[in-house]
């Protein structure tokens, strides 16, 4: 660790022991026994540039799409304990680094060709007097990548539930297939079977600050170990393309807080502030600002957000190399930018209703849409639509 | 980032203990730290995928081609 490195972790470790010696929040709620809660989220994405350095063709094409529907499903089984559950499956289009044909995976130009992926979770929680344990178990299968991912969770209650202390451990162990040769995509061979093992923990302490303000923390750490670059991602050496590389470890480390106030009795702001920094230098600040604003009752609400991104980019990044070296990436989502996000969000209370002799309660429907702009050129946007109920 | 840690400090050591009966507004849906925590799972998703930056809640792994 260089001398950078320790100032900073020393400047987190004195930050986090000052805070967690006095902080307070309380537990989120459980359902009533025997109620199950299922949330649908549908997800629409899609981004674009002609800025990606790692795109094989040297078009720099990034388009991509995503549709993402997700299902979210709690059932409690006792007052104090709940059983849960999430499955997600994803289909997308993608025209650059992420973007694999049905053949080889590799980038193939117009039209822009697709995939799938699924993933799920399974998982418990129990409320124990001031405690509360969690434990979920997770897979993720798609073409050229696999996760078995499993995480625990302790929180505990201090004050009259005022402050809330949370300890999580999650670990993944993931394989991952990239290619072998730079030909062409019909003719490249890809290699499967690369390991990737990432753990990761974090820390998060909250307490009530007043009748009207919240005010959380959260340390996480990361580190990620085995083949860590990307599947299709290479490298303009001289006009050569190589393949990315990268070390085989990356550490990294975030502290990040979150402040809620109520500005008046149906309003609130939220702010919040990350700082990450990691073995690879990147170095980052993310802050974001949100207005909500309840209408009709206290179910419905508004909220429209600001977030900004600024990012150092990774030592091993250039735009393109003069000669090969150890470590050598080009990946966009590496180098140095601003970020610039915009977002507006609607949630609906519904009246309670009844299908096929099964009443649904709690019955809400929400809408939300973003968009987001690098200065290096990157565009994204997407629309989220959900539908949550209980019976 | 020193002077945040210091005003950290003075901020958090002021704090009130709020009694169950005064938390009211902070029930609302407004003021819960994450109001649409399912919504935010893809959200942090594509904020750690196409940013190279996790944390604070941001998803680490388990499936796409990431570093």
């Amino acid at each position: 660790m260089d001398v950078t490195s320790s100032k900073k972790w020393r400047l987190l470790f004195f930050t986090s022991l000052s805070a967690f010696s006095n902080i307070q929040n309380t537990f989120a709620e459980m359902l009533e026994k025997g109620k199950t809660k299922i949330t649908s989220v549908f997800n629409f994405y899609h981004q674009n540039s002609d800025n990606g350095g790692q795109v094989i063709d040297n078009s720099g094409r990034e388009e991509t799409n995503v549709f993402e529907p997700m299902v979210f499903i709690e059932h409690q089984i006792t007052e104090d304990t709940a059983l849960t559950g999430q499955i997600t499956f994803d289909a997308w289009t993608a025209a650059s680094d992420t973007k694999l044909d049905s053949y080889t995976g590799a980038s193939n130009g117009d039209p822009i060709k697709g995939q799938t992926r699924v993933s799920g979770n399974l998982g418990a929680k129990q409320e124990k007097g001031k405690w509360s344990y969690g434990a979920k178990l997770g897979f993720s299968s798609e073409y050229d990548y696999q996760s078995l991912n499993g995480s625990l969770n302790l929180s505990r209650s201090f004050a009259n539930d005022n402050f809330v202390l949370s300890l999580g451990i999650q670990y993944y162990s993931d394989q991952l297939s990239a290619f072998q040769d730079l030909s062409s995509p019909e003719t490249a061979k890809i290699k499967s079977g690369l390991n990737r093992n990432i753990f990761s923990t974090n820390l998060t302490a909250s307490q009530l600050l007043s009748p009207y303000e919240i005010i959380q923390f959260d340390l996480t750490f990361a580190r990620s170990s085995g083949f860590l670059e990307s599947t299709a991602n290479s490298v303009n050496v001289n006009g050569q393309r190589f393949f990315e590389e990268l070390p085989d470890s990356r550490s990294r480390y975030a502290l990040s807080t979150k402040y809620v106030r109520a500005l008046t009795q149906d309003s609130a702001l939220h702010l919040s502030y990350r700082y990450y920094f990691d073995q690879w230098n990147i170095d980052s600040h993310t802050s974001r600002v949100a207005y909500l604003k309840e209408i009709n009752d206290d179910e419905d609400f508004i909220e429209v957000s600001l977030r900004h991104h600024f990012q150092e980019k990774a030592k091993y990044y250039k735009d393109s190399f003069t000669i090969q070296e150890s470590f050598m990436t080009s990946d966009s989502d590496m180098n140095q930018f601003h970020s610039y996000e915009s977002g507006i969000y609607y949630k609906k209370n519904l009246e309670d209703s009844s299908y096929f002799g099964v009443k649904l309660e709690n019955l809400t429907w929400s809408h939300g849409l973003v968009y987001y702009q690098r200065n290096t050129g990157l565009r994204l946007g997407y629309y989220q639509s959900s539908i949550s109920f209980e019976f | 980032m020193k002077l945040l840690g210091v005003l950290f400090i003075i901020f958090i050591s002021g704090c009130a203990n709020v009694h169950q009966i005064d938390r009211g507004v902070l029930s609302k849906n407004i003021m819960q730290l994450d109001p649409h925590p399912e919504e935010s799972v893809f959200r942090n998703e594509v904020h750690s995928f196409r940013e190279s930056s996790i944390g604070g809640n941001s998803a680490v792994g388990g499936g796409c081609g990431c570093n």
